[in-house]
């Protein structure tokens, strides 16, 4: 398993009167080589989720294991951080150095490895995002979606088993997501890393092995997402839509048109509609 | 009174190895009750556009007439610009970021205030502003911004604007960075405010999907220059351009695309998801002889009817009904504006 | 709008561009202790044209470079000012009386403030080329391979070294952030630029807050960034880039030397073999006394 989650409660204190559970007694098992996406409305507990899975965050009760390892054993953060790549929200504010290149480097330099690996894994790690080019760049001029990849880029150059992506989606515009989620799929294809995609966005799913839909703290669903997407009236209630085509044939239903179930993408809605007309 | 530009450009750091073109020639009238949208990718222009009409940024060449003010390159005569600010308010992006007084009444104060208003003014203006954009006064005037929620923290800082009562509202990129619910609330607001508070209306945004939900008329930035400037309704005729410029359609014109490439044509101007089913109902009322109703169809992506409350809310509402005072949920009112505005 | 660095640096491709990052910094400062050995004016001369060609290899306009001194020309008027008015040695030309003092100005005072009003504009003109050719990066990096002894009496170099580069990457983006919210609050109205100094820095607070507010925001970010990338994972920290010198910098370095050591020998041995002429307490120096008696026997020879 390469990551599992024993009962864990994570609690915020807000004072000494309040305390906020935001994560509530969770279990969940995740295996190597899966796609899984965790969607969830803001405060819903997903980004604590995400923090305690290479230790940024340590459980306030229960365990977090990564391929065995637990984050409360201080002997081994580091491994798990190695094993555990993070890329968060903010695409400005993830970045050491100014040259695209040094900046990759980062994370290799800090485990010490030697330095002609250092420049295969920079390369390695550049050219999986599809940034080679721009190497020798500064950041500074780049879409949010490019400076998202490397941001990628900078943690696969640490060789992670698992990718996780802290919301890396939500600053973007709908072009730097895509971008970003064609090579996140892609790690997870050709080099078997295992993704845990934390996002809002409830069609950046669609393509996941595994969905899992996060409330208060809570799992409220977990399946393949088209599983998950028949309980849209129960998604409502916590504040999450299904994707747009699925509404479209959901709301053409209501009216009275025979729209089969399970439509969840533009091809689907074409091709059924097609049928129809 | 309408807006007008003319030959408007601006160049970045002239003369410089840095020089960069913003602008070139700018011509557009903007009309009073317009529902503006405009789109282009980051660096066409568009951002550097709209802190013109402000007055954040003086012309270089060209100039613009807003209102009864003048913007032009001279020095002088000087332009009156708390007189443009009063009546142009500007939403930036992540508005929220500008926040800075200890209280949400404090904060909103700020721009009425700066205009130089009697205090009872300004503090009519202050509720009601706070209570425009959903927010319930009484319960959070004298909480911190930095207490509230991402959402929340963003309506505050709306209302920050529209308690100067501006003519005409600018929203740079207002839904950026919301989760698709709290995108969904600022819309609404935005719809909101256009027939209650700002007469004419411009937003800029990425998501084109998000645009065609309320404009009237859309301008496409590309490369420093207006390259179309059309009705809503008449701007997927080219759809092809916008998206060799690399620009996103709506998802019903793709849908229609598709659909006429495999020999269903469903029409020209359909751009929204309601206007998709009325088209789908109906073609399809033709082909199968039906009476289906073509307007019974809802595009309801989101619940508003519920209340909602994050553990925080809840708390503070725990903590409220304890007092003396009735718990007030202040997600309510978000909820009846956006009620408000459907009809 | 700011751009893709701040400071002075020139974006443009040259030889001088080109030379390694540590060789420039080593050439300023050799060249900076050796501008205050320069003596002579011919050698002043010899330095400018030094400077001349140097810029005009490096592709950055005169003009620019010459707008590093206009702000310091002020402090260089003054401190000349100074030196003609308090240097009592030499020939009196003038004497000026303000009250009760007395103000000799001599040839030699005008001679010393001259030749430091020159010395002070080299400095400025020859450390100014070294930022305008050399991005922040290149400095931070040269400086910490530079600074790389120090490690040895437990200066934590590789950590300042860290702070410098995340400061140089962060400041452009707070930059653009102050514009953001200082635009944002006077679209509110705000007026950030008049009154007294105390009505200024009340004007300011709502520019201030959001700013510092901002800056804890991404520095919490980046510690979680720097945290996630493993950062203090290993004592044995690796570096991918290694400086090599090329053989051109080589060349840059010893041609530099070759300057230096015709600057001393100006200095310490023209005077040394070749009398100076007789002037009173007026000296003339260097290579100086060549021109002079140069001069003087032109001088014979047209009378």
């Amino acid at each position: 398993m390469a990551v599992v989650l024993e009962n864990v409660t994570y609690s915020y204190n807000l004072d000494e009167m309040h305390r906020i559970d935001a994560v509530k007694n969770l279990s969940l098992r995740i295996k190597e080589g899966t796609f899984v996406a965790l969607v969830g409305h803001n405060g819903s507990g997903k980004s604590t989720f995400a923090k305690l899975l290479n230790g940024l965050l340590l459980p306030t009760s229960g365990e977090v294991k990564i391929f065995g390892n637990s984050t409360l054993d201080g002997n081994k953060i580091y491994e798990i951080r190695k094993d555990v790549g993070m890329v968060f929200q903010n695409p400005d504010n993830q970045m050491i150095a100014s040259i695209v290149e040094d900046d990759v480097a980062f994370g290799p330099e800090n485990l010490g490895v030697e330095r002609e690996e250092i420049k295969e894994r920079v390369e390695w790690a550049l050219s999986k995002v599809g940034m080679l080019e721009y190497r020798k760049h500064t950041p500074f001029k780049m879409s949010g979606g490019q400076k998202q990849r490397l941001a990628i880029a900078g943690v696969l150059a640490i060789k992670p088993k698992v990718l996780v992506l802290d919301e890396s989606t939500a600053m973007l515009d709908p072009q730097g997501r895509s971008e970003v989620l064609k090579v996140a799929h892609e790690l997870n294809r050709e080099d078997g890393i295992t993704v845990i995609h934390i996002t809002h966005f409830m069609e950046e799913a669609l393509d996941a092995d595994r969905l899992i839909v996060m409330n208060d703290g809570q799992i409220a669903f977990d399946g393949k997402p088209r599983e998950v997407f028949k309980h849209y009236e129960k998604l409502k209630e916590i504040k999450l839509a299904v994707p747009w085509e699925t509404q479209m044939a959901i709301s053409l239903k209501k009216v009275g048109l025979d729209m089969g179930s399970g439509i969840v993408n533009e091809e689907e809605l074409v091709e059924k509609l097609c049928q129809l007309l | 009174m309408p807006i007008t530009i003319r030959h408007l450009s601006f160049t970045y750091s002239a003369g410089t190895p840095y020089e960069k073109k913003a602008l070139e020639n700018i011509n557009l009238q903007i009309n009073e009750g317009d529902f503006l949208g405009i789109i282009g990718h980051t660096g066409s222009g568009k951002s550097t556009f709209i802190q013109h009409i402000n007055g954040l940024i003086k012309p270089q060449a060209g100039e613009i007439e807003i209102f009864d003010l003048k913007l032009t390159p001279e020095k002088r005569p000087k332009v009156n610009l708390k007189a443009l600010r009063s009546s142009v308010g500007m939403v930036f992006q992540y508005p929220e970021y500008q926040l800075f007084a200890d209280t949400v009444a404090k904060d909103v104060a700020f721009g009425p205030k700066n205009l130089g208003l009697p205090s009872e003014e300004v503090e009519k203006r202050v509720k009601q502003a706070i209570e425009m954009v959903g927010l319930d006064y009484e319960a959070v005037k004298d909480r911190a911004p930095f207490e509230l929620s991402g959402g929340q923290k963003r309506r505050v800082a709306i209302a920050g604007i529209i308690a100067m009562q501006p003519k005409m509202l600018i929203l740079d990129e207002p839904t950026a960075g919301l989760d698709p619910f709290g995108k969904e609330q600022i819309l609404n607001l935005i719809k909101y405010l256009k027939t209650h508070c700002s007469p004419t209306i411009v937003v800029i945004s990425h998501d084109i999907d998000e645009i065609t939900r309320f404009a009237n008329r859309i301008v496409v930035f590309n490369d420093s220059h207006i390259v179309y400037d059309e009705p809503m309704q008449q701007l997927f005729k080219h759809s092809r351009q916008l998206q060799k410029m690399g620009l996103d359609i709506p998802r019903a014109v793709k849908v229609v695309n598709s659909l006429r490439a495999r020999g269903v044509d469903l029409g020209e101007d359909i751009v929204t998801a309601e206007d998709l089913i009325k088209a789908v109902v109906a073609r399809y009322n033709e082909v199968h002889s039906t009476s289906l109703d073509e307007n019974a169809g809802v595009f309801d992506m989101y619940d508003f009817s519920q209340k909602w409350l994050t553990t925080e809310e809840r708390q503070m509402l725990e903590e409220e009904s304890s007092s003396e005072e009735a718990p007030i949920d202040k997600s309510i009112k978000s909820s009846e504006v956006s009620e408000d505005s459907k009809k | 709008m700011r751009d893709i660095s701040f400071g002075q640096y020139y974006p443009v491709k040259s030889y001088v561009h080109n030379i390694d990052a540590r060789i420039k910094i080593l050439i300023t400062l050799l060249y900076m202790v050796s501008v205050f050995f320069i003596t002579s004016y011919t050698a002043f001369a010899g330095v400018f044209l030094f400077l001349t060609i140097v810029i005009a290899v490096s592709h950055v306009p005169y003009r620019t470079v010459l707008r590093s001194i206009k702000g310091l020309l002020f402090l260089l008027i003054f401190t000349a000012i100074i030196n003609i008015f308090f240097t009592s040695s030499g020939n009196p030309l003038l004497q000026i009386k303000i009250g009760k003092l007395m103000i000799n100005i001599t040839d030699q005072g005008i001679n010393f403030a001259v030749k430091m009003a020159l010395r002070f504009s080299l400095l400025v003109l020859g450390s100014s080329i070294l930022t305008f050719t050399t991005t922040p990066t290149e400095l931070t990096d040269a400086l910490e391979v530079l600074l790389k002894p120090l490690t040895y009496i437990k200066i934590p170099v590789h950590d300042l070294a860290i702070i410098m580069s995340i400061a140089l990457r962060f400041i452009p983006g707070l930059m653009e952030e102050t514009d953001k919210i200082m635009m944002a609050q006077k679209a509110r109205g705000a007026n950030l630029d008049s009154g007294n100094f105390f009505k200024k820095i009340k004007a300011m607070l709502p520019v201030l807050i959001p700013l510092f507010v901002s800056a804890f925001r991404r520095a919490d970010e980046l510690a979680d960034a720097l945290d996630a990338r493993c950062y203090n994972a290993s004592n044995k920290r690796t570096k991918m880039k290694v400086f090599k010198l090329k053989s051109t910098d080589l060349i840059a370095f010893f041609v530099f030397v070759a300057i230096v050591v015709l600057i001393f020998l100006d200095k310490y041995l023209v005077g040394a073999f070749v009398p100076s002429p007789d002037l009173g307490s007026f000296e003339v120096q260097g290579l100086d006394i060549f021109i002079y008696n140069l001069l003087l026997k032109i001088k014979v020879l047209i009378v």
